[in-house]
This record gives C-alpha cells, sequence and structure tokens, in this order.
C-alpha cells in the first residue's frame, strides 16, 4: 500500500512535468501548409453549400490547375466575430461573403479598409458587366471612382422574403384547395378558423424570436406601404415603425394571436419551420430561400404550395421591396490574389457556367446573372419567380445615395440602426406577448433612429459633406412602383 | 475503516433483520433513482435524437425511441463536422492544455496557501478579482499577444491560449484546499528532514479531489472549446477542433439538429470516460494521510 | 489504511490518541483562520516559491493581466476591432452605458440569474455530495455520473432540448403538465418574465448541477474521517456532524465554490441566447448578451463600448461579491463573539 500510493505520487509529479516538456514540443508540430500553385481562400457562411461549394472547387481546379480553391463555411454567428480578427491578423480570406445592410455593404467595408477592387482596380471587361441586366452596377453601391468592388449575386426581384406558403395536407384536411389560396386579410382569417376548426394543426407558423418576427411582418406589411428591412419609409424619409401603416399590420398579427391563429410559443426560425413542414401548421410566411430548407427538413415540394402574401380587403396599398442588396462576394484588402480572386469571380459568374447551373439546379436561390427560369427546376421556386414577376409584388425603391453621392462617406444612416439594431424586433416580441399597443415603444425607436440619423447628417453637412435629410426623401414615389428618378 | 455510527445503532428500533446501511438504501435509493432519471433524461432524448430524422426529432415529442434507426446522422456527424480530421486535434488540446493547468495551477496554489512572501496578499486578490472578467471579452488581446510570439496558426498556440487563459479559478481551489491541510502535517515532514520539493510531493496525493477537478473540469472545457481553436486557427482550418467541426450543423437558413446530436453523442464518450475513471479520487478518502 | 513510509505520525500511537488531540483542535477550528498555516520562506526555499510561482505567473500575465489592461485602454475609444483605435472619446462609452437602461436591465436580470440559480444550485449540490459520498450507498459511480451528464452537454444542444420540450404548441413536458391538470396545455413560460427567468434558472441549475456536486464532494474529501470517529464516540448527531465538522471544515474551499457559483452564473451567455434571445421583449437581457448585441449588432462593430460594458459589469460583479464575502465573514466573526 504504502509504495503504491508514493508511486502514484511520483506519477502525478511525472505527468506534472512531461507536460512541461511537451509544450515547447508542440510548438514543432503546427504551421507550414505546402502546395504548389496559388491558393485562394474563399469565406461564407452558407454551411448547408459545403458539398456544392467541394464540388465547385474541384470543377475550378480541374479547368484552372494552378489555383486551389479552400472555400470555409463558419456558422453566421461566429462568422462576424471571426472574420475582424482575422483580417487584423493578416491571416482572412482572399475572398469573403458580407451581405450586413445591402446597399450600404461597400461603404462600410471601405471604411473599415476591408476590401479591395475587383482584378486590382484595373478597368473589367465589358463582357463581363454585361452579364448583369442594366443598372445592376450602381457608383457608391459597387462602384467607386471607377473602379467595380463588387457584384450582385442573388437577383433582387424573386430573392426576399414574403411569400406564402401553404402546407397541401392540412389545406386538405379543412377542407380547403391551396390553389385558391387567402388572398386578404379577411381571406387569411377564415382559412384559419376552418383549419382550426378542422385540423390538429394551427393554422400559421409564425416565428416571433427575435429578428425572426420579420418573416411574418415584411409579408403582411407589404400590402400596406413599402418600406426597407430597417423599417425606413423612403416617401417619408423616417423610420416609419410608429407610423399608423406599421401599426395597422401589427395589430392585424396580435389579432391573429388573440384568436389563437397563430402557433403559440416564442419561435424561431428553425422552430416554425419544421412546424410547417411536419404538418403542425398549414401556413408559413418566409422567403425564397424556403424550398431548400424544406426538402433538408424532408418535405418535398409537391407537398407545399407557394401563394402571393394576402392583402388587406381593400386592396394593397404597397409591395415588397427590392434595393441591391445582392453584392456578397468581396475580395479582402489584404489578399495578395488578387489577380486568382479575380479569376475565380469571371469564372463563377459565367451565365452557363458550372456555378451557375449547379447553383439553380440545386435550388439555393436565385442568381442575378444568369438565366434564371432557365435551369431551375425545383417547382416551388419556379412558382415564386411568377409570382414575383406579377408588376408591382416587388417594386425598387429609392437609392439615397444615387441621389446624394456624398452618402458614400457618410455614417449617420449606419448610426441610426446601429444603436440597439433589434430593437423594433424586441419591441414586436414585447407588445404581442404583453397584449399590448406597440406605438409608445415604436414611437421612442423612431424618435432615437431620427434623431441620430438627424444629427449626424448635420454634423457631416457642416464637414462639407453635400448630405441632409432630403438625401433620404423622395415624396414623388408611390409605394406600388420602382422608382424612378426624375432626370 | 467503516464508521462506527453504523455499526452501533444509536437508538434501539424495532429490530429488523437488514442492517441499517441496507436500510437507508431502501429508503435513499428509489429516490435518487427517480430524481436521476429525469435529470438524466434531457441527456438520453439527445442521443436517442442521433437516430432520429429532422422530422422524427421534432413530432418525436417526449420520446426516447427514434421513428426509424437512422444511421445517417453518424455519417454526417463523421464527415462533415471532420470527426476524422479533427480527432487528433481534439484530443491533443485537451489532454496537452489539461496537463499545463494542472501544473501551474498546483504549483501555485500551493505556494500561495503555504508560504508569507511579499506580494502573496495582492496576488491572491487579484487572482480573485480577475475570476470576474468575462474571458470572452479579452480574447482580441489574447490573440494579438498568441500573434506577436508568432505562434498564431499553430497547435502550440492553441494550447498556450487554451491553458494560459483560465486557471485562477483552479488555482483557488487549490489554495483553498492546501490551507486546509493540517499544519502538523507539514511539521513532521520538516522533522523528517523533507525538503521543499519532498514536502510537495507529500502532500500534493492529498489534494487528488481538487486534481481530479481539475482534470474532469478543464478536459471538458477543452474539449468543447471552440472559441480559442476557431479563432487562433483561422488561417489552417486543418488545425482545429471537433467543437469547430460541429458549427457545420448550423447553417445559413436551417440547423441540421439530427447531425449535431450525433456529433454530440460520439464526442461525448471521451468525455464519460475521463469522469468515470476520475471519479474514484472522490471517493478513495484522505483520512490515511493523517493517520496511521 | 496507512501513509506513505516518510509518515509523520510514529507507526506505534494508537488511533484513539490520535484522534484526542485532533478532536480537541476540531473543538477550536471553526475561527481558526486558515492564514494560520503559512510560513515565511527561507534560504532556497526562496527560490523554490519563485519557481513554484513562475509558470502560472508567465501564463496569468500573458492570457489574463495584460488583455485586460488592453481591454480598458481600449474601453476610452469607438473602436470597431480592426486597425490600432484612434479615435479617443474618453469617458464617453462609460457616460453611455450609466444612461443606457437596457443594460441597466441586463445587470438586474444578470444579478437575479446569478442569485437564484446560486441559492438552488449550491445547497443542493451539496446535499447530493453528501449523499453521494455516504459509504452505504449503492450504484455510487452510476448516480454520478447520471448527475454529471447535463455538464457535457453543449449549451446550443440544451437550449434545443429545452425549447422542443417546454413549446407550448407540441412541447412534452408542456403536455405533461397539461395532463396532470396543472396548466391549460399552451403555457409558454417564455412569454413573462418572470416565469422565462425561472425557466433560465431551473435549467442552468439542470445543467451546472453535476459541477458543483463535484465541487462539493472534492471538498467534503478534506475532512478527515477520525473528526467523524472521535464525534461519534462523544454520541454526536448526524446533524451536529454536519453543522459543527462538516461544514466548517469545508469553509475555505466553501468560500470558492461559492464565488465561482455566483461569477459563473454572472457569465450567463449560451442559454440566453438559445432560449429567450433576451425576450420577451429585452425582460431577459443579460449583460453577456448585452456585449455581444453591442459589440456585433452591426458594422462598424462597438469593440470599445462592449470592453466598457464589460469591464463595469466586472467591476460592479467583484464589489458585489466581495462585499457579500465581508458581510459573512462579520457575521461569522459577531456570531463567535456571542459565542453562538
Amino acid at each position: 500500500m504504502g509504495t503504491g500510493r508514493s508511486a502514484g505520487t511520483s506519477r502525478i509529479g511525472r505527468l506534472a512535468l512531461a507536460s512541461v516538456v511537451v509544450a515547447p514540443l508542440l510548438a514543432a508540430c503546427g504551421g507550414g501548409s505546402g502546395s504548389s500553385g496559388t491558393a485562394l481562400k474563399i469565406w461564407d457562411y452558407s454551411a448547408e453549400q459545403t458539398d456544392f461549394h467541394k464540388k465547385v472547387t474541384e470543377e475550378f481546379h480541374r479547368q484552372h490547375p494552378d489555383i486551389t480553391v479552400q472555400w470555409q463555411s463558419i456558422s453566421q454567428d461566429e462568422y462576424k466575430r471571426t472574420l475582424p480578427l482575422a483580417f487584423q491578423s493578416g491571416q482572412g480570406p482572399d475572398i469573403f461573403y458580407w451581405s450586413d445592410n445591402g446597399p450600404l455593404a461597400m461603404s462600410q467595408l471601405l471604411d473599415q479598409k476591408w476590401i479591395q477592387p475587383l482584378d486590382g482596380g484595373s478597368a473589367l471587361p465589358a463582357s463581363f458587366t454585361e452579364r448583369w441586366p442594366a443598372g445592376s452596377f450602381v457608383n457608391g453601391v459597387n462602384q467607386l471612382d471607377g473602379k467595380t468592388y463588387g457584384f450582385p449575386l442573388s437577383e433582387s426581384t424573386y430573392w426576399g422574403p414574403g411569400y406564402m406558403f401553404l402546407n397541401k395536407k392540412v389545406f386538405a384536411d379543412a377542407g380547403l384547395d391551396t390553389a385558391a389560396p387567402p388572398k386578404t386579410w379577411s381571406d387569411l382569417k377564415t382559412a384559419c378558423a376552418r383549419i382550426k376548426a378542422e385540423t390538429k394543426a394551427y393554422c400559421i407558423a409564425a416565428p416571433t424570436k427575435d429578428v425572426d418576427f420579420q418573416r411574418i411582418f415584411y409579408a403582411l406589411a407589404a400590402g400596406e406601404y413599402t418600406f426597407n428591412d430597417w423599417f425606413f419609409d423612403y416617401r417619408k424619409g423616417t423610420f416609419s415603425l410608429a407610423e399608423p401603416q406599421a401599426q395597422k399590420v401589427f395589430a392585424f398579427i396580435q389579432e391573429l394571436k388573440k384568436d389563437g391563429y397563430l402557433a403559440p410559443g416564442t419561435n424561431d426560425k428553425n422552430f416554425s419551420r419544421q412546424q410547417f413542414a411536419s404538418g403542425q401548421a398549414g401556413i408559413m410566411m418566409d422567403g425564397t430561400w424556403l424550398p431548400s430548407v424544406l426538402t433538408s427538413l424532408g418535405m418535398k415540394s409537391d407537398q407545399y404550395a407557394v401563394a402571393p402574401h394576402p392583402v388587406p380587403d381593400d386592396g394593397s396599398k404597397g409591395a415588397l421591396w427590392s434595393q441591391p442588396d445582392g453584392n456578397k462576394y468581396w475580395v479582402s484588402a489584404k489578399s495578395k490574389q488578387s489577380k486568382a480572386a479575380w479569376t475565380f469571380l469571371d469564372w463563377m459568374t459565367r451565365p452557363d457556367g458550372y456555378f451557375a447551373k449547379e447553383y439553380l439546379k440545386d435550388g439555393f436561390g436565385t442568381l442575378a446573372f444568369a438565366d434564371n427560369a432557365r435551369y431551375i427546376t425545383d417547382p416551388a421556386i419556379r412558382r415564386i419567380t411568377k409570382i414575383a414577376d406579377e408588376p408591382g409584388y416587388r417594386v425598387k425603391l429609392p437609392l439615397p445615395v444615387a441621389k446624394c453621392p456624398d452618402l458614400v462617406k457618410s455614417k449617420a444612416y449606419v448610426k441610426a440602426i446601429g444603436e440597439r439594431p433589434t430593437w423594433e424586433y424586441e419591441a414586436m416580441s414585447g407588445a404581442l406577448n404583453s397584449g399590448t399597443s406597440l406605438r409608445p415603444e415604436a414611437q421612442r425607436i423612431v424618435a432615437a433612429r431620427q434623431k441620430t440619423l438627424t444629427d449626424q447628417l448635420k454634423q457631416e453637412a457642416a464637414q462639407g459633406l453635400k448630405v441632409s435629410l432630403d438625401c433620404f426623401t423622395f415624396p414623388d414615389w408611390s409605394y406600388t412602383s420602382d422608382y424612378r428618378p426624375a432626370k | 475503516m467503516s464508521r462506527p455510527e453504523l455499526r452501533t445503532p444509536s437508538a434501539p428500533r424495532r429490530s429488523v433483520r437488514l442492517s441499517r446501511p441496507a436500510r437507508a438504501n431502501l429508503v435513499a435509493l428509489p429516490l435518487l433513482i427517480v430524481v436521476g432519471l429525469v435529470w438524466v433524461y434531457p441527456f438520453l432524448w439527445i442521443v436517442a435524437g442521433a437516430f432520429k430524422t429532422q422530422n422524427g426529432l421534432f413530432t418525436g415529442g417526449a420520446s426516447l425511441i427514434p421513428d426509424q434507426w437512422n444511421f445517417d446522422n453518424f455519417r454526417r456527424a463523421w464527415v462533415d463536422a471532420g470527426f476524422s480530421r479533427y480527432l487528433f486535434n481534439t484530443v491533443l488540446y485537451a489532454v496537452a492544455s489539461t496537463l499545463i493547468e494542472l501544473f501551474k495551477s498546483a504549483l501555485c496554489g500551493y505556494v500561495l496557501a503555504r508560504y508569507e512572501f511579499p506580494g502573496r496578499k495582492l496576488l491572491h486578490r487579484l487572482i480573485v478579482a480577475t475570476l470576474f472578467v468575462p474571458v470572452a471579452s479579452i480574447i482580441i488581446p489574447q490573440f494579438v499577444l498568441v500573434d506577436r510570439l508568432g505562434l498564431l496558426n499553430t497547435r502550440a498556440g492553441v494550447v498556450l491560449a487554451m491553458s494560459g487563459a483560465a486557471g485562477a479559478l483552479y488555482v483557488l481551489l487549490f489554495v483553498g484546499f492546501f490551507s486546509g491541510v493540517p499544519k502538523d502535517l507539514f511539521d513532521a515532514a520538516k522533522l523528517d528532514g523533507a525538503g521543499f520539493l519532498r514536502t510537495f510531493r507529500l502532500v500534493l496525493p492529498l489534494a487528488k479531489p481538487v486534481i481530479a477537478v481539475v482534470v474532469i473540469f478543464q478536459f471538458i472545457t477543452n474539449w468543447n472549446e471552440f472559441n480559442i481553436p476557431l479563432v487562433f486557427t483561422l488561417g489552417q482550418p486543418d488545425l482545429q477542433n471537433l467543437a469547430v467541426g460541429m458549427l457545420s450543423f448550423k447553417g445559413e437558413h436551417s440547423v441540421d439538429w439530427t447531425g449535431f446530436a450525433a456529433g454530440m453523442t460520439l464526442s461525448v464518450i471521451p468525455m464519460l470516460i475521463v469522469f468515470i475513471f476520475f471519479q474514484s479520487y472522490f471517493v478513495r478518502g484522505l483520512a490515511g494521510a493523517t493517520k496511521e | 489504511m496507512t501513509l506513505a513510509p516518510t509518515g509523520p505520525r510514529p507507526p506505534d500511537a494508537a488511533p484513539t490518541t490520535a484522534a484526542r488531540p485532533r478532536r480537541a483542535a476540531f473543538r477550536s477550528r471553526p475561527g481558526r483562520p486558515p492564514e494560520g498555516n503559512r510560513e515565511r520562506a527561507r534560504g532556497r526555499d526562496r527560490l523554490w516559491v519563485a519557481a513554484f510561482l513562475g509558470p502560472f505567473l508567465l501564463l496569468y500575465l500573458g492570457f489574463t493581466l495584460w488583455p485586460l489592461i488592453a481591454t480598458v485602454y481600449y474601453s476610452f475609444f469607438e473602436w470597431s476591432g480592426t486597425g490600432p483605435p484612434e479615435q479617443f472619446v474618453g469617458g464617453d462609452n462609460y457616460s453611455r452605458l450609466l444612461g443606457d437602461p437596457l443594460f441597466w436591465q441586463a445587470v438586474v436580470n444578470t444579478l437575479l440569474f446569478a442569485i437564484g440559480t446560486t441559492l438552488i444550485k449550491l445547497p443542493l449540490s451539496l446535499l447530493a455530495a453528501l449523499v453521494m459520498t455516504r459509504k452505504w450507498l449503492r450504484a455510487k459511480k452510476a448516480l454520478r455520473t447520471v448527475f454529471f451528464a447535463p455538464l457535457i452537454i453543449p449549451v446550443a444542444m440544451a437550449g434545443l432540448v429545452f425549447t422542443y420540450l417546454l413549446n407550448p404548441s407540441n412541447g412534452a413536458l408542456n403536455s405533461a403538465l397539461h395532463g396532470l391538470g396543472l396548466t391549460d396545455g399552451t403555457t409558454d413560460v417564455f412569454a413573462n418574465r418572470w416565469t422565462a427567468l425561472l425557466a433560465l434558472i431551473l435549467i442552468s441549475v439542470w445543467q451546472v448541477f453535476g459541477q458543483y456536486m463535484i465541487y462539493w464532494m472534492a471538498a467534503l474529501q478534506n475532512v478527515p474521517d477520525e473528526l467523524y470517529e472521535a464525534a461519534a464516540l462523544d454520541g454526536a448527531s448526524e446533524w451536529q456532524k454536519l453543522t459543527r465538522i462538516t461544514l466548517p471544515m469545508i469553509r475555505p474551499v466553501a468560500v470558492v465554490i461559492v464565488m465561482l457559483a455566483l461569477v459563473n452564473a454572472m457569465h450567463v451567455f449560451g442559454l440566453v441566447v438559445t432560449l429567450t434571445g433576451g425576450g420577451p421583449g429585452t425582460s431577459t437581457y443579460v449583460v453577456s448578451y448585452f456585449i455581444y448585441r453591442q459589440a456585433f449588432g452591426s458594422l462598424p462593430f462597438a469593440y470599445g463600448y462592449a470592453s466598457a460594458a464589460a469591464l463595469l459589469f466586472s467591476v460592479m460583479a467583484f464589489v458585489l461579491v466581495t462585499s457579500q464575502g465581508l458581510f459573512v465573514r462579520r457575521a461569522q466573526r459577531l456570531r463567535k463573539e456571542y459565542g453562538v
């Protein structure tokens, strides 16, 4: 016993010693990746496309043996925290994905000194830009001082929120036909009453947790007025959550909840989608990405139907928005592989190339530079494109930076939306749960954001930028048609 | 060794043939088993989820029986989460940094508890104070440091960061323990002519329970750690570990929960082994150290 | 039971005589400060002391102290995390924080959470540890593993389990409560601030329970058996043994455990993200979630502001916990003075 114990002692001692010895040794076994040719690193957060990316990189390498692409997907939450560190230490990717704040992305990324122009800033061949419809390259959005920094990946007519998905089985059980979807808010309530009475399913799977609340709000609000994803109303030049239209939409959602038409609980989007896919709910309002998600949840496209979002009984007074927010892949400022990056991006955006064909075939979305109708096979996405092709379903928003080019250097709008970025959703989820009015908190939000915006604009104007609230106001635009600047 | 009170009945009760320990077991065990089942149920639910389909997981409710035996989840965990690629790194990081952690905190804790030296109080207070700083909020300067040392994208850098960041806590545990060791033990050792190192080696086994605590928790923490491996090996994804690999189940638009569950099920095994092995340190008892 | 051959006690000493003086020691123990054990290092021992402190100090300086100082520095800048901090704003970040009602709500919630979990998990886990170290108990290993198991589940996964089990539309637990007639079947615990906080507290207790059970078990091992034997000879009851021997003996470690429990609870993050997302509204915002949202909400990231929030809260937590420690110590001193 005694010897056993002392042996134990020295074993621990030895373990402890070993750790000191091991530590320096470890230094020897890291680092050093030697591969011939150019290695091109791409980062994004589309983990569901990992297999697709693998195929793409293999195909590209086959055609360009001198370039090896390493395409890495990091989950979205981590991505944002990781990227700054990567850039700071000079080991960031050569190409990275960034689409936050849509049309503002380029000026923000430039401000952070994260991006460089495509092909090192040389003039791009016309054959490249011609792949996109006219008006896709906009000064202040993806071009600046004659250099091009980005290109639209997703097109912005089909891609976006605001569609209504109907579970065929639930509808059939309720004696309803998905071919005659609810068209108005009243229709929606009638259908819900039916589903509630006739089936065990809930009517609407609506995520209300945090920012996921936007799914149902965007879809229903599009019948009332037109705003952007920060609730900014360009007609009035103001954040709009306190406006009567927004209040009316929210009150309607509260009614749906009170009547028991929303699946209970404060669910996130994943939960609601599963609820819809498993037939526990008949209706879900979501975006163009839903078909691929439903496929991964085991729901085939013949098990559900897609319909336009329902509009108020007296007709639609608004639309969903479209803005140049499809610019997603950027070349990082510190990349030394700008030539290889250009070669890859040029290859990737060929309208009839491997990337376009496979991307569309796999149903990951719609592309701005390819003939979507030709390659999309998923019936649900085809149906979505038909819906969005209807005039006035999704309209082009005014573009402040086109009106005031100096806005590229302005931080006013970014500051205004950056203060408590999820405030709107917190207010909505709070009001929905407590059954109280959204108005008081909405007024506080609007007042705070509007004040930051105007104050900062004034400050910047004083510093010589030609900016003002006027840059964000377009009174002659109607909510239901594309904005066209008066020349 | 058994305690006298267990053998000598303190109050004469009705005579039953069952011994007192047996009776105590009869009362305590069923209760503990019921509580334990409730306790472990969510855990089992996840393990069962590793065999379910996405839809089955969602609609199965409380059921522990899979809707179908779906082994595809394990295939995805093995391939997509990179188990085959990352297992070596994970083991290396967990083992190496646990050892370093144990080594540095045991030494420091011993000295802090045993010796009076200038700055001791200050150091002790600093350690306590820094416990309150959320580790996540100081990762940028840590990153800068590892970068300056030229250890970014090396396994050594990850191990160093993992074992450097935590640890104040374990020092305090060791301090608490060593200061509880009776002084006569040290005096006796001194009488025996034991020097500094010999005395330390003599009393270190006393701290076996703390050692077990450090090993168990540091091993689990390091095994599941994903911030450091993610951030410190950005340029070298081959050096990442399983926890980072598991992130691949979280997509932009959906989460592969059954794949996640399968990954967790696989990755839980080493931690359970470590626990089952080291938990015996809690029962062996230290009484022998201070008496015959 | 024997000690290593170098054992300090003469082998011929009878167990009872060994125990007697120790019992006397135990009677006088409760007030005895652990500081009594320390001696001044002399001669070559000084080198050893330095050598023993070395590894920890080196890593501590590099990975805790220096980063902390850097964070203090960042907190005076408006800084997005890339490039050197340039835009010095002085105490602006701090004054903004002090005037931010959301921050204060997060602070209150965090404290409620920390105190709530600590009050529940520590006594319960101590009880469990006491039971789990009984010699008569069967199946100890299996039972301990059972209580330990939740600890190794990644937080995201733990969040998922309870999202599914507690959900009002199809949650198993919810329907079980409904089946028992306790609820109407659509109870949404996360729809109300207080029930949501309570749910967070209970789930967190469930998850970390094993950790504290293990801490307590480790602490209990420090109590020499012969103290109990001596007490038994004196006819002490189990309760007296607990309050007169066990609790005083594990006090040095217990202080650490209480502090750890509070500190760990104050850093709660993952469960809040996965279970409530800070909602409904902002009613379950906690400080780490607030920091995360501030820092990474949108470009440009607000590292400076987030650093200030992290530091401010750390200081507040430190002051609170240590003042509570002082309070307990004073209470103990008073108790001793009055001979209670």
